[in-house]
């Protein structure tokens, strides 16, 4: 899978926590320009895309979640 | 695991002990603590049947209170806490929360994981206590 690929997955993702078809994400997106992005979606974020990719993050991973591009990358290490 | 209560999120503890204390049959009431290691004020309600509901007012849960979101957490004892966080998390749970002592349950060890069934705590077996 693609660094794009998976971006545009995320982004499907994003969406649907977010409610929101047209919700446009990059590497700088963050919980700063999503209203709605509070801890609790951000957990719901990260369930949803263990679950489509398969993958999981360590407790000390998460917090390193910081924006959209440290997601895709942590996540391109793990695919 | 063995259902232990359910958290309810609160603005205000006195005002929902209020709406609870003459709408359930409670036998006990604990004082409204502070517990530093959740950052939130807490109060566990002992009903006639045995069951437990514990309000919880705070940071912890501001955006509950904002979205009127009452259901917290429902918690469950555990006999081996690492375990129990081990299996859950062996079945897609996040750990929000490593296991910490909790002053509302005489300093039994507490662990917070994000799931499918929402938020659960997980409670330190301790048949002697609540």
């Amino acid at each position: 899978m693609t660094r794009e690929e998976v971006l545009n997955t995320v982004q499907d993702i994003f969406r649907d926590i977010f409610d929101d078809q047209s919700l446009e994400i990059k590497d700088s997106t963050s919980a700063e320009e999503i209203e709605d992005w509070d801890s609790m979606n951000h957990l719901n974020l990260v369930s949803a895309i263990e679950k489509k990719f398969s993958i999981r993050f360590a407790l000390g991973e998460l917090q390193t979640l910081n924006n959209v591009g440290a997601m895709i990358d942590l996540m391109m290490q793990k695919l | 695991m063995r259902f232990h209560h359910i958290g309810i999120a609160c603005r205000d503890i006195p005002e929902t002990l209020g709406f609870v204390q003459k709408s359930f049959d409670v036998t006990h009431t604990t004082d409204i603590i502070f517990d530093q290691n959740q950052d939130a004020e807490l109060c566990l309600l002992t009903l006639v049947d045995g069951s437990h509901i514990e309000l919880v007012s705070g940071k912890a849960v501001e955006k509950f209170v904002a979205k009127r979101q009452s259901l917290y957490h429902t918690c469950w004892q555990v006999n081996d806490i690492e375990k129990a966080i081990e299996t859950l998390y062996e079945n897609g749970a996040i750990l929000i929360s490593p296991p910490t002592e909790a002053i509302l349950f005489n300093n039994r060890k507490v662990a917070f994981l994000f799931s499918d069934i929402g938020i659960i705590e997980l409670l330190e077996e301790n048949l002697s206590a609540v």
